[in-house]
C-alpha cells in the first residue's frame, strides 16, 4: 500500500532529498518483495513472474562503469564485467523460459534470444573443434553480444514494466556521475590508480584510460552517448519543471572535457555538433526573455571553441588527411578489392578482416560491405532510414516524454554512430555498443511493449488524443491529425 | 500539389543514385599495375650432412639442427621479404600474398616451395634468389636446385566498374533518404511552432 502510495507522487517533481529517500525506499521495498510488479502495473505487464531485479540494476550499471578485468592467467585482458553477466542473464532467461506453463513461454523476443544464443554457440564450438581461435571468431561473437543484450534488456522490460524502465534511468545517471568521479580520480591520482588498472600491459593508449577502455576512440563514444543522454534530459521535458541549469551545464561540460581527455577525434566531433545543437536550443529558448544574454553567450561560445582548436595537437589537418588517405590505400580498397570474390552476399563475417591479416575495418560501412556484401549494405541503408524515420515521427509526435527522450537519444546514438562510422569501426568497441544496445532496446521497448503501461514517468503529459499531434510521413510533411 | 511533392522526393531519389551510378563507373581505376604470380621450388642440401659423414658432429645435433633449419628458413624467407614494406603494407598483408611451404626432396635434401599471388607483395624470381642466396649461407645450407615451376603475369584488376557505380548509388541513396527525412522533421516541426503560436 506504502509502495502504490510512493508511484503515484512524481519521482522528478519532488524536492532533491526526498527524491533521494524514496528512490532508496522503492529499492529496498523491490529487494525484499522480490514481486514483479503491484497495483496497476500488474495488469499490463507479465506480472506473474518474477523479476530478475539483479540483471535490471546491474546491467546498465555494468555496462557504463564496467572496467576490464585482467586475467593473468590467461594472458587475456579483455573481459568485462559484462560479459560475464551476459551469460549469467542468458541462463536466467532460457532457465525462465523452460519453467513456464503459460502459452506466452515461446514469445518473440524470447525465440529471438535462443536463435542468437544457438548461432553462438554454433561459433564458439566451431572455434574450439577446430582449434580455430582466429580474429574472425572474437569479432562474430563480439557482434552477436550486441543483439543479444538488446534482447535481455528488452524481456528485462517486458517483465518489470514501468519499474524496470526506471531502474535503467537511475542506474545509468548513477554510471555517469561514477564515471565522472573515476575520470577525476585519474586525473589527480595520474598512473598510480587507487582501484583497478585498465588493461593488462601492452595496449598503446593516449589520454587517461577512461571508463575502462583501453582506446580513445571507445572511451570517447562512449562519452559521446553519455553527454548526449545528458543533453536529451536538458531538450526533452523530463526534467522540466524544476532543471537546474547552471548543474546541467555543469554535466554537459564536464563530459565533453573528459572526451577531449581522451583525444578521440572522431569522438570530439560529434561530441561538439551535440553540444552545438545543444546550446542553439537552450541560446533559442533564452532569447525569448533575455536576447542580450543569448547573444553574449552565443558569440562567446564560437569564440571559445575557435580558440580551442589550436590546442588540440591530434585535431591538425595534416593528421586528418594522413590518416584517411592511409585508411582508403591500406584498409578500405584492398578489402573492396577482395569483395570481388562475392560482391552480393560478402565474404561473411569476419572474412575480411581476416583475409588482411586481423587488421581492423577501420569503417562501419566497409564491415558491412565485407561481412554481408551489397545485399546487407542495401538492408543496412534501409532499415536505418526506417528507423531515423520512426524516431523522428515519435519525437514529434509522441505524448509521452519519457518517450521522446529515448527517441532523442537514440537519435543522437545512431547519428553517432553513422558520423563515426565514416572512418572508425563504431560497431566494434565493446562499451560503447553495449550501452547504445541498452538505450536504443529501452526505446523499442518504449514504442512495441510500453505503450498501455501507466506510471509517473508516462503521466505527466497529456494523454493521446488529447490536442493536435503532428505526423512525419515520408513526402507529406505538414500533414497533420488532430484526433 | 501535395502529389507532386511526394513525386519530386521519388524523382530526386531516383536522380540521386542515376547520377551516382554512372559516377561510380567513370571513377572506377582500372591501370593498376600487373603482378607476376609464380611457384619456385628450391631443393637444397645441408651442409652438416657432410659434417656428420666427417664426424664432426653427433647425429642428434644434426638432426636437431636439420629440424630447426627445416622449420625456420621459409619464415626467414618471408621475413625477408616482408622487411622490404613500409609498417602499414605489411598491416594490410593478405595472408595468402606470399607464401612458403616446405616438403622433403631427395637425399636429406628439403624443398621449399613459393607462391607469390596478385597482392601487395610483389617479389621478382631474382629478388628472391638473392635473399634465398643469403639466407641458405647463413643456415648452411648449399643451393642444390632452383626450379621455376610456373611463372605467370596476371593483370590486376582495379574496382570493377558497376560494382562500384552500384555501391556509391547505394551510398548516395542513403544520405539522399537522411536528408529528407531530417528536412521533414524540421518542417514538421516548425509548422507545429506557427500552430502553436497562432
Amino acid at each position: 500500500m506504502n509502495n502504490q502510495a510512493v508511484a503515484k507522487k512524481s519521482l522528478l517533481s519532488r524536492p532533491w532529498d526526498h527524491r533521494w529517500l524514496d528512490f532508496l525506499a522503492r529499492i529496498r521495498s523491490q529487494f525484499m518483495s522480490m514481486e514483479a510488479t503491484t497495483g496497476s502495473e500488474a495488469k499490463s505487464s507479465l506480472s506473474h513472474k518474477r523479476v530478475p531485479i539483479f540483471f535490471l540494476f546491474a546491467f546498465p550499471l555494468a555496462i557504463l562503469v564496467g572496467p576490464r578485468v585482467s586475467l593473468p592467467y590467461f594472458d587475456q585482458g579483455d573481459f568485462r564485467i559484462q560479459d560475464f553477466l551476459v551469460v549469467g542473464a542468458i541462463l536466467y532467461f532460457m532457465g525462465l523460459d523452460f519453467s513456464r506453463t503459460s502459452k506466452r513461454a515461446f514469445h518473440g523476443s524470447s525465440i529471438l534470444l535462443w536463435v542468437l544464443v544457438l548461432s553462438a554457440y554454433l561459433v564458439a564450438t566451431h572455434a574450439i573443434v577446430n582449434v580455430d581461435f582466429t580474429v574472425r571468431t572474437a569479432y562474430m561473437l563480439r557482434l552477436l553480444e550486441i543483439p543479444i543484450l538488446s534482447v535481455i534488456t528488452f524481456r528485462s522490460l517486458e517483465l518489470a514494466g514501468v519499474r524496470g524502465l526506471r531502474f535503467v534511468l537511475g542506474s545509468i545517471s548513477l554510471g555517469t556521475a561514477l564515471n565522472l568521479i573515476w575520470i577525476a580520480v585519474q586525473l589527480v591520482m595520474g598512473s598510480n590508480r587507487v582501484f583497478w588498472s585498465v588493461a593488462s600491459g601492452g595496449i598503446e593508449q593516449y589520454g587517461p584510460g577512461l571508463v575502462g577502455e583501453p582506446g580513445a576512440f571507445p572511451a570517447g563514444q562512449t562519452l559521446v552517448i553519455l553527454l548526449a543522454g545528458a543533453v536529451s534530459v536538458q531538450l526533452s521535458p523530463l526534467l522540466q519543471r524544476r532543471q537546474p541549469v547552471v548543474l546541467s551545464t555543469f554535466l554537459v561540460a564536464g563530459i565533453y572535457g573528459s572526451i577531449l581527455l581522451t583525444q578521440s577525434r572522431m569522438s570530439l566531433g560529434v561530441g561538439f555538433l551535440i553540444v552545438a545543437f545543444w546550446l542553439l536550443i537552450v541560446l533559442v529558448r533564452l532569447r525569448r526573455r533575455n536576447p542580450l544574454l543569448a547573444q553574449a553567450i552565443g558569440v562567446s561560445s564560437i569564440l571559445a571553441a575557435a580558440l580551442m582548436l589550436p590546442l588540440l595537437p591530434r585535431l591538425g589537418w595534416h593528421s586528418i588527411v594522413a590518416g584517411t588517405e592511409f585508411r582508403w590505400g591500406n584498409l578500405y580498397a584492398p578489402m573492396l578489392q577482395l569483395l570481388e570474390e562475392n560482391f552480393f552476399l560478402g565474404l561473411s563475417v569476419g572474412a575480411g578482416r581476416n583475409a588482411l591479416g586481423g587488421a581492423e575495418y577501420h569503417s562501419l560501412y566497409v564491415a558491412i560491405l565485407s561481412d554481408f556484401g551489397f545485399v546487407g549494405f542495401v538492408i543496412f541503408c534501409i532499415t536505418t532510414v526506417l528507423l531515423i524515420r520512426n524516431i523522428l515521427t515519435r519525437l514529434a509526435a509522441s505524448p509521452r516524454t519519457v518517450v521522446r527522450f529515448f527517441a532523442l537519444w537514440s537519435l543522437f546514438i545512431i547519428v553517432n554512430l553513422l558520423a563515426a562510422g565514416l572512418l572508425q569501426s563504431s560497431h566494434m568497441s565493446a562499451t560503447p555498443t553495449h550501452l547504445a544496445a541498452v538505450i536504443i532496446a529501452t526505446y523499442v521497448w518504449l514504442i512495441l511493449a510500453g505503450r498501455n503501461l501507466p506510471g509517473p514517468l508516462l503521466e505527466n503529459v497529456p494523454a493521446r488524443g488529447q490536442g493536435s499531434t503532428t505526423r512525419l510521413k515520408f513526402g507529406s510533411p505538414r500533414e497533420t491529425s488532430a484526433s | 500539389m501535395h502529389l507532386f511533392k511526394r513525386f519530386r522526393i521519388y524523382l530526386g531519389f531516383l536522380l540521386t543514385i542515376g547520377l551516382a551510378f554512372p559516377a561510380g563507373l567513370l571513377l572506377t581505376d582500372n591501370n593498376l599495375p600487373s603482378v607476376s604470380e609464380f611457384t619456385v621450388q628450391v631443393e637444397v642440401h645441408p651442409d652438416f650432412i657432410r659434417d656428420q659423414e666427417s664426424r664432426l658432429a653427433t647425429y642428434s645435433d644434426i638432426t636437431s639442427a636439420y629440424a630447426t633449419a627445416l622449420k625456420e628458413l621459409p619464415g626467414a624467407v618471408m621475413e625477408r621479404v616482408r622487411s622490404g614494406l613500409s609498417e602499414s603494407e605489411v598491416l594490410s598483408l593478405s595472408a595468402n600474398d606470399f607464401s612458403a611451404s616446405i616438403g622433403r626432396g631427395g637425399l636429406g635434401s628439403l624443398a621449399i616451395t613459393f607462391v607469390d599471388s596478385p597482392g601487395l607483395i610483389d617479389v621478382t624470381l631474382k629478388q628472391l634468389e638473392a635473399h634465398l642466396a643469403e639466407l641458405l649461407e647463413a643456415y648452411e645450407f648449399q643451393p642444390v636446385a632452383m626450379t621455376n615451376i610456373a611463372v605467370e603475369t596476371v593483370p590486376q584488376e582495379g574496382f570493377i566498374g558497376w560494382q562500384f557505380g552500384l555501391l556509391l548509388a547505394a551510398g548516395a541513396g542513403l544520405i539522399y533518404s537522411l536528408v529528407t527525412v531530417a528536412r521533414q522533421a524540421v518542417l514538421a516541426y516548425q509548422s507545429k511552432a506557427q500552430r502553436n503560436v497562432a
